[in-house]
């Protein structure tokens, strides 16, 4: 049982860096970014394509990562949202097409990652970090999913500290609650969105990474089955709601495990996202929704 | 008023007469249309000799499937070329290419395609769910089919015109047990997918029944779906119960996965697979990784068949690469059809139909050994494909 203990707190550490980036894009631009999963395997398949000809270690590889898909994120706002935000007078009406438009960019990489990889699964070199198996107090854990857990907890904090306690972090919940005063207070809504999407990206693109190595294989649909559960997370957790989401991801995955080992595995979806209904249905607004998150 | 009556009367009937003259010449054109795209020609069985073969390969060439079915293709292009440059054969291969992007309707489009056109056969790779529905329209017109993987139940038995040249996997199981009692293997865990077909009939009644005769006995069993992609939790069981071996339903890109967190979690027993395998998966692994793994198939350019020993060399030898699975099923597909002309007594679509039916009756030596049929399915015997420290082995083969 401790040992599954250990397999969901991995677990729920990949569904929350997953859905970190994903919880800022939705709970300060509006944006319900479906290509979020795109971006997450691009960090897997570009550290396999620099790693494969350049085995470089992955103090480097990670930053790297992570700041190419920041830029690809900053890209995919200014060619596909940004245009969108400026031709609907009202930004309601822009969500959909900007969904729409999401779903849309999110087959560019796809396809790149399919001709990259022929569709295979691929490995990232062991010299770039080789996994180690450790066995503590009869538990077996190892250096990545360690590294995957002190990631996604490290993260949520300075992504809750900077939200909450710094002065960009203001600006940007200023923003997400009324993005016109915000113009009239001299708050650079473009240049908010743009670093948002930034952020949001880059913690893609690690978490891809890291789930490459936690897993051992990057392939080109690898952030497909995860979005799902990232909007369920988000949804459960309350938009905006960064300690939200990340109680809900360790609970989501703490249900998928216990289903899959002790109950059955074929269940495990049923289960988990009729628990999110039940739990929807007594909260609405998600268990940690904050007011100042709600859109208008 | 009257006479104008009876001028378009007669008028009406001359149109009428004419346009019965005009549609019995369009239809005697169309029935000679359509005996020239059947061939036409009646000469007995030998009398084929120098006639020219007209193959419609439909391929699930890109898309999900595209992986497998470019290599079918590139099997396929392999045996024209060969049957083509082999003045034993006696006749010529025509090729004509279609790819369905994996994709239904593109199929069904194609084969509606083939179905309007002068070829005598097609041959289809790989994905069942098109094979299904492209059946029936070649069915209509009397177009034999020649499928690549495709094992989905029912298929074959849907329409006499339907071959099968890929063994089924379930039914060469038995080359793996064999390998496993030799290995003194006594437990086995199953992790599977329950979204595919035959995987669930592999887990649940052709494995079981094996193993029983074997004197082995199952562990856990867990089922997933084709896209999970995280086994951790079930690595843990798994590697805790440590049972001698894990038998991995999965697809290719579910294995390096399952594998290393079994690794991780110290279990180092033997992991079967499926076919699945076969295509970019364990080149990918690092050779410490390739190590107690192995899966039944088909054929593996390792192979002791002496036929597929010369495949596999000639294919290496002209394209660079070793010969895989897919490769081989293409090739066999083109030398069913081969056997087919031989005992055909007219080149048209039913009596190619007729000869291959034939072939099915005694079987013919293929790049996979004997090859055997139930009904118009093929049985392959089957082979064990054995990984130690990345080097592969033919430890068992069937008979």
């Amino acid at each position: 049982m401790e040992q599954q203990f250990v397999n969901a707190l991995i677990l729920g550490s990949i569904y929350t860096l997953f859905a970190l980036g994903l919880t800022l894009s939705w709970g300060v631009l509006n944006v319900l970014n479906l290509a979020h999963g795109a971006l997450f395997m691009l960090g897997g398949l570009l550290a396999w394509v620099i790693a494969k000809e350049h085995p470089i270690s992955l103090v480097v590889l990670l930053p790297l990562t992570m700041l190419c898909c920041g830029v690809a994120a900053v890209a995919l706002d200014a060619f596909v949202f940004q245009p969108i935000r400026r031709r609907y007078e009202e930004h309601g009406s822009a969500e959909m097409a900007m969904l729409i438009a999401s779903l849309g960019a999110a087959a560019i990489p796809l396809t790149i990652a399919v001709q990259l990889t022929d569709d295979q699964v691929q490995t990232i070199p062991d010299a770039v970090f080789p996994v180690q198996s450790w066995t503590v107090l009869g538990l077996h854990i190892t250096n990545v999913g360690v590294m995957v857990i002190a990631a996604s907890l490290t993260l949520s904090l300075l992504l809750a500290l900077f939200v909450n306690r710094s002065k960009h972090g203001h600006a940007l919940r200023a923003l997400a609650f009324d993005p016109e005063t915000c113009g009239l207070v001299g708050i650079s809504a473009s240049r908010l969105a743009a670093l948002t999407m930034f952020v949001s990206g880059a913690l893609a693109g690690g978490a891809g990474l890291l789930l490459a190595l936690h897993l051992g294989s990057v392939q080109a649909h690898m952030g497909d089955s995860l979005l799902l559960k990232a909007f369920a997370v988000i949804i459960l957790g309350g938009v905006g709601s960064i300690g939200g989401g990340v109680a809900a991801a360790f609970l989501l995955a703490l249900v998928e495990t216990v289903m899959v080992v002790y109950v059955d595995a074929d269940l495990k979806d049923m289960v988990a996202f009729a628990l999110i209904i039940v739990l929807l249905l007594w909260r609405p607004q998600g268990l940690f929704a904050r007011a100042a998150w709600e859109r208008a | 008023m009257k006479g104008s009556r009876r001028r378009s009367f007669r008028s009406l009937v001359g149109l009428a007469a004419v346009t019965a003259l005009v549609a019995a010449g369009c239809g005697g054109d169309d029935e000679a249309s359509t005996a020239t795209a059947a061939g036409g020609s009646s000469s007995g069985g030998s009398g084929l000799s120098g006639e020219t073969i007209k193959l419609q390969v439909i391929g699930d060439l890109t898309g999900v499937a595209g992986g497998t079915g470019s290599e079918m293709l590139k099997g396929i292009e392999f045996a024209v070329e060969e049957a083509n440059a082999d003045s034993e054969f006696g006749n010529k291969i025509e090729l004509t290419v279609a790819d369905t992007a994996s994709q239904q309707p593109k199929a069904v489009n194609e084969m509606s395609k083939a179905v309007r056109s002068d070829a005598h056969a097609v041959i289809f790779g790989n994905l069942g769910e098109n094979a299904r529905a492209m059946a029936p329209i070649a069915g209509k017109a009397g177009l034999p089919l020649i499928l690549n993987q495709s094992g989905q139940p029912g298929l074959v038995e849907s329409g006499d015109h339907i071959f099968r040249v890929t063994g089924l996997q379930s039914k060469f199981q038995d080359v793996e047990v064999e390998y496993l009692k030799q290995k003194g293997v006594k437990t086995i865990g199953f992790v599977y997918a329950t979204d595919n077909q035959i995987v669930v009939e592999m887990a649940e009644k052709e494995w079981p029944r094996l193993m029983k005769e074997a004197g082995m006995t199952a562990g856990s069993k867990f089922k997933v779906k084709f896209t999970d992609t995280d086994f951790s939790a079930i690595a843990s069981k798994l590697a805790k119960e440590n049972p001698d071996a894990i038998y991995g339903g999965l697809i290719g890109t579910q294995f390096p996965t399952l594998l290393k967190q079994l690794r991780q979690n110290g279990w180092d027993g033997e992991l079967i697979g499926t076919m699945g395998m076969a295509y970019g998966v364990v080149e990918n692994l690092e050779p410490k990784e390739a190590t107690n793994l192995s899966y039944a198939a088909d054929f593996n350019a390792a192979t002791t068949v002496p036929r597929g020993k010369e495949f596999a060399e000639a294919f290496k030898a002209k394209t660079g690469k070793e010969a895989n699975l897919f490769n081989a099923e293409g090739y066999d597909s083109v030398q069913f059809l081969k056997e087919g002309v031989k005992r055909a007594k007219e080149l048209s679509r039913e009596g190619l139909k007729a000869g291959l039916t034939e072939v099915t009756k005694t079987g013919y030596d293929s790049v996979m050994g004997k090859l055997t049929f139930e009904g118009r399915s093929a049985v392959a015997p089957g082979v064990v494909v054995a990984y130690t420290d990345g080097k592969v082995s033919i430890p068992v083969t069937g008979d």
